[in-house]
């Protein structure tokens, strides 16, 4: 048994204009990274990562993602990610955060980040409920798709 | 015993002069390129023109395309022929004798697995040289990799992106010796259907290495058609190496080729075939009525009676 | 850069009255073909058209030797110049400058 070899790439994506939500979902995300890689490396880019290709997940808040592809068509993805200026109707930039071979340690990675930025962000709160609600909403891990 | 028996017998035969064994014998001799995907066309004019460009490029071995769509016959009518008669290209084959070897042969389109039963019971199959199965769903799909009684699994070029075959189905398939198709001249007429194309080759990377791939080129017109090596040169982007890339155009087909030669004959380990009359000793007068052209005495039962287990594959 | 692969190309068209050969024309064609296929990254390279025999219909290119596979395909996969069905035949690839005899 062989296994398929996938990639997990995990980006942040950085707006031009400070913003705290960026109304962007995984369909956006998957819209715009293979209509990139098709202006970058043509049909032959396209179709060699179309299979596999998915993203994973997608925290609007933390503007993070993590994007599944396979092993061979890696370097198609990472060299597209920083020539992309504009997702969806954002202005914004990628930055390659982690680039795993299994989700666990994507997950790990991704974690950590997260609660870095809760703790940035926990002290600009001022009530407790926000708190709460916050860290609900950066920490919720919906990975299922 | 039996064997040596066979062979004296048969040596027997070919001093008399009555049978003639050829090492070049049409019937099993193939030559490199291949292409077995030349899409049928009523127009003799256009059919010329392509077999002449073939030639130009160099092919030596090509197949003309049927397409059938099993899904579009109303089931229930059983033990009736479904399939259609091959197309009468006598002509064009003794047009091209020496130059083309045209083989012929049926894509059958369909859903679901009755093909199967249509399949068993049709005498017409045996006319063509290959069946290739094109499934429409991905149940057919696994089915036409698992049990199909074809030799050749392709696809829909403009609509056939939907389905990828999976790992499983794909490895079972190169087991039972079953080859995959990919056509390039879609790619060529209609730069929409390369990205699809490129998609399902590179899926076959993924599933399993590319094994079991022929190129071909489903050609409608002259200019669809493209030199053998400049195919062989299409495996950069379908994710082969450069060696299955010269494979697909060549060793594969051939051994495809041998493969159908197979399902059509049975068993058989040796392949002989007259070349005149064939007078038996004790039975001369009861062959007397075959005509000279009548060329195609086929003596395969022969052998199978005598090995029915071995096979005997001329690479 | 001194690893060059020449290419030695014949182009068919349907019909040979129409469509007019020249050095930008054939230009265009490939580089559209090329960067179709393997976009504005993967289709850059410096093609250099050598010699150009509008009446043999013939012309020689000459890539680096990276790209030998890539200008192929793409070449390979041209249907059309000028709007007409066209088909491109690699005659000949080499490693050393080649001329039309």
């Amino acid at each position: 048994m062989v296994r398929i070899k996938n990639r997990y790439i995990a980006v942040q994506i950085v707006p031009y204009t400070p913003t705290n939500t960026l109304r962007i979902n995984d369909h956006t995300l998957s819209k715009c990274l293979l209509q990139n890689v098709e202006k970058y490396h043509g049909v032959y880019g396209l179709g060699l990562i179309e299979n596999g290709f998915r993203v994973k997940y997608c925290n609007d808040r933390t503007k993070t993602a993590i994007i599944r592809c396979l092993h061979r068509g890696q370097k198609f993805i990472s060299s597209v990610l920083p020539l992309i200026t504009l997702i969806g109707d954002v202005r914004a930039k990628f930055r390659t955060l982690y680039i795993g071979a299994t989700i666990i340690q994507c997950n790990k990675f991704i974690i950590k980040h997260q609660k870095q930025f809760l703790d940035k962000a926990m002290g600009q709160m001022a009530s407790a409920k926000e708190r709460q609600d916050l860290f609900k909403r950066v920490m919720e891990f919906d990975m299922d798709r | 015993m039996l064997e040596d028996h066979f062979c004296a017998s048969l040596a027997a035969l070919v001093a008399r002069g009555q049978l003639k064994t050829e090492n070049k014998s049409e019937m099993e001799q193939t030559n490199p390129f291949y292409d077995f995907s030349i899409i049928y066309n009523k127009d003799d004019k256009v059919m010329r023109a392509l077999l002449n460009e073939l030639v130009e490029l160099g092919y030596k071995t090509i197949a003309i395309e049927q397409s059938f769509d099993h899904s579009k016959k109303e089931p229930g009518k059983r033990g009736s022929e479904m399939f259609p008669e091959p197309h009468k290209i006598e002509h064009l084959r003794k047009e091209f004798q020496g130059k083309l070897r045209i083989l012929q042969r049926l894509t059958i389109l369909y859903v679901d697995v009755n093909v199967s039963h249509a399949m068993s019971v049709s005498l017409n199959l045996r006319k063509f040289n290959l069946i290739a199965g094109q499934p429409k769903t991905d149940a057919a799909l696994t089915h036409c990799c698992t049990t199909f009684n074809g030799d050749l699994v392709t696809f829909d070029p403009v609509a056939g992106s939907r389905l990828l075959v999976n790992r499983k189905a794909y490895q079972i398939a190169v087991r039972r010796g079953m080859f995959f198709e990919i056509k390039y001249a879609p790619a060529i007429a209609d730069s929409n259907n390369r990205k699809d194309m490129i998609k399902i080759a590179q899926n076959y990377c993924t599933k399993g290495k590319s094994k079991n791939i022929i190129f071909s080129s489903g050609a409608v017109h002259e200019f669809q058609l493209r030199g053998p090596y400049d195919v062989a040169n299409l495996a950069f982007i379908f994710g082969l190496s450069e060696d299955q890339g010269k494979n697909a155009v060549d060793r594969n087909c051939r051994q495809l080729f041998l493969k159908a030669e197979s399902r059509r004959l049975g068993k058989t380990i040796m392949f002989v075939r007259g070349n005149g009359p064939i007078v038996f000793s004790d039975s001369s007068e009861a062959e007397d009525d075959h005509e000279m052209e009548d060329l195609q005495t086929e003596l395969n039962e022969t052998s199978e009676n005598n090995q029915p287990n071995k096979r005997l594959k001329v690479h | 850069m001194s690893d060059y692969q020449y290419l030695d190309v014949k182009l068919k068209l349907r019909d040979p009255e129409s469509g007019t050969l020249n050095q930008v024309f054939l230009y265009g064609c490939i580089y559209k073909s090329l960067e179709s296929i393997f976009g504005e990254i993967g289709g850059q390279t410096d093609l250099e058209l050598l010699k150009l025999s509008a009446d043999h219909r013939r012309f020689l290119v000459r890539i680096p030797a990276d790209f030998l596979e890539r200008v192929r395909i793409a070449i390979a996969l041209i249907g059309q110049y000028q709007g007409v069905p066209c088909h491109f035949q690699v005659l000949e690839t080499s490693a050393t400058p080649l001329d039309l005899e």
